[in-house]
């Protein structure tokens, strides 16, 4: 395809300003969005066990639920009657208080002691996974929420621009090119192939990717606009029929075995029930057709009448209306939350694939800036090209630390804190931080492999965490059935280490002039001894 | 999910992406050029296909296709760089 010089200039421009200025950002959203697609083995793995008694089985959940109801009967309000408990659910009957904060709903769960006494536990879920989400839905900022949405939003628009810039920037040898990977002495040429190798078979995902977050920052604002528009003010979402006062609901078994004959292939996770005016009852079932997508992300919610048993299954994926399997694939899409754990992995290689993207479009930048050595004297690189690679080094792997060190942390912090969210965002931001620094402070080569190193250590942290609590150090503990994240953790170690040992290599035998070389480094530090001394 | 028509998914996928970058005058596996020399999208095409019929095996048909997508993407996206791993370490050494 022919297009003008000029023309690919100014897109070319635009791709790589554009690309430098979120590339970091999106290096985090992708990296933490990789980790977030195993958030329910991560929030099972970190959440402590609970002193509750085993749960009792599900013909007797009416029995604990009017213990519950006698003695807390704030809880009428709403609860959850779970079918499968689980290490974040553990009990049958689950209901939520008002806590002093406001918005702050506090979760409690009731078991049966041996003796039938009421048991009563607040749950304690775990809040790492929350963290790491909350890093990958704003970028990395440590702004108040609206305001890092609304950064995220315009990053993700920038985005989008750099992806389709960089599209018509590739389109002239678009053919020619594709699947190239040249690796020789021309290292520019081998990092632009390497980042259109990454980006261009990925393209339709990296779109679909940046158009859903697009919608995810504006989401509150398009359904104004659009409820002011075309509803006149207040979108209507439909009321559901009150259902006669004076009868009684099902038995959750009861339930279970209607739903079960009405939706073939639904694993029904467990009831929510809510008491609207007039006593008249509500009620979800909650559930995964892993065969289908579904917008939030680990589970499929819609309405049950629980004096029937009959499910309302226009909330159900496969029997939306048309405009509903559209939104719902949006969220689905990005999620990736159809085809169970093979998709889910799938979107991990995804990810970690678009964090390499963003990495060497940064690499192929400073490799652009190169200042070639002609004779046998020291060439120092450019200040603009070596501040770009510390940051590159320092933001993405401190960031990579940042978050290992805070999954780490999971389960030492439930017996000395209070306040578990912040520590953990202490914990992740001082990591972060103190990542930055170091590359700023060793230099691009040094800092990368040194950093490599910490996150190697951070990462070793989460499995030598579950060994503590199988010895019982520290308040530490153990779930069983949590082990593929020690072991995933494990193989992350590995893939550091192997890292940092090519980039120490390429730091002490590669080329010289480069901001990777250690010689760099040393004559940087004589040219700012010789200023210092002038 | 049946195990069966999941691996047999992933391994056609991942064929096709291979049978697309040896078909490619860009490949580094096979020193005599790329393979086949005529129609070269048909062994890549045809694997494809057979991914994408496993797929809908086990999702619905929507997500079978993103699901398939996805897959494509990624097995394509790392084809060059296992290929320059293959040329580095077993090709350049019996050159």
């Amino acid at each position: 395809m022919k297009i003008g010089t000029d023309i690919i200039k100014v897109y070319k421009d635009v791709h790589i300003w554009v690309g430098i200025v979120c590339g970091l950002m999106l290096f985090i959203a992708f990296y933490a969005g990789s980790i977030t697609m195993f958030e329910k083995p991560l929030e099972r793995w970190a959440t402590p066990p609970s002193a509750l008694s085993p749960p009792p089985p599900l013909e007797n959940a009416e029995k604990l639920l009017d213990a519950v109801l006698a003695e807390r009967p704030q809880a009428a309000k709403g609860y959850s009657i779970v079918v499968t408990p689980t290490t974040d659910q553990p009990a049958r009957v689950i209901w939520a208080e008002r806590g002093e904060r406001p918005r702050q709903l506090i979760e409690y769960g009731a078991s049966f002691a041996a003796d039938g006494r009421l048991e009563v536990e607040k749950l304690r879920k775990a809040q790492t996974a929350q963290l790491v989400d909350r890093m990958h839905q704003f970028v990395g900022l440590p702004l108040p929420d609206d305001a890092a949405r609304l950064i995220m939003g315009a990053v993700a628009l920038a985005y989008a621009v750099a992806l389709l810039s960089g599209l018509i920037v590739l389109l002239p040898t678009l053919v020619e090119d594709l699947f190239a990977l040249r690796a020789g002495k021309n290292l520019k040429r081998m990092w632009l192939d390497a980042h259109n190798a990454l980006g261009i078979f990925s393209l339709p995902f990296h779109l679909i990717i940046a158009l859903t977050s697009v919608v995810f920052a504006f989401h509150d604002p398009f359904y104004d606009t659009q409820a002011k528009v075309l509803y006149g003010g207040e979108i209507n979402w439909g009321e559901h029929e009150a259902a006669p006062t004076g009868r009684v609901p099902l038995p959750a078994g009861e339930l279970l075995v209607r739903v079960q004959a009405q939706l073939p292939g639904f694993e029904v996770f467990g009831f929510t029930f809510q008491q609207r005016e007039g006593g008249h009852l509500e009620a979800g079932v909650i559930g995964l057709d892993p065969r289908r997508g579904t917008r939030a992300r680990t589970y499929m919610r819609t309405h049950l009448d629980p004096y029937t048993g009959e499910v309302d299954t226009h909330d159900l994926p496969g029997r939306m209306d048309g405009w509903g399997e559209a939104v719902n694939a949006f969220f689905a899409l990005h999620f990736g939350s159809y085809g169970g754990n093979p998709v889910r992995w799938l979107y991990v290689l995804m990810g970690l694939a678009g964090a390499a993207l963003f990495y060497t479009g940064n690499l192929l930048w400073v490799e652009s800036r190169r200042r070639m050595q002609r004779g046998a004297a020291p060439v120092p690189q450019k200040r603009s090209a070596r501040v770009l690679a510390e940051l590159t080094v320092g933001v993405s792997l401190g960031s990579v630390a940042g978050i290992s060190a805070t999954i780490a942390a999971a389960k030492w912090l439930p017996a000395r804190v209070d306040d578990l969210m912040l520590w953990h965002e202490v914990i992740y931001y001082a990591v972060f931080f103190i990542g930055v620094a170091w590359a700023l402070l060793r230099g691009a080569g040094r800092g990368a492999a040194e950093l490599l190193w910490l996150c190697a250590l951070t990462t070793l942290l989460i499995p030598f965490s579950s060994l503590a609590g199988v010895w019982g150090i520290g308040g530490a503990w153990n779930q069983a059935g949590t082990a593929a994240i020690d072991l995933t953790a494990l193989v992350a170690v590995a893939v550091f280490l192997l890292v940092a040992r090519f980039t120490r290599r390429r730091m002490r035998h590669g080329r010289t002039d480069s901001v990777w070389s250690v010689a760099d480094q040393r004559q940087m530090t004589q040219v700012v001894s010789k200023g210092a001394l002038t | 999910m049946s195990a069966w028509p999941l691996l047999l998914a992933t391994l056609f996928g991942a064929a096709a992406a291979a049978l697309f970058y040896l078909a490619s005058p860009q490949q580094q596996w096979r020193s005599a050029g790329p393979w086949p020399a005529r129609w070269r999208c048909w062994p890549g095409s045809l694997c494809a296909l057979l991914s994408l019929v496993m797929t809908t095996r086990i999702m619905a048909p929507m997500e079978a296709v993103f699901a398939w997508l996805v897959l494509l993407m990624f097995a394509a996206s790392i084809a060059p760089f296992l290929g320059i791993w293959y040329r580095r370490s077993f090709a350049g050494k019996t050159a």
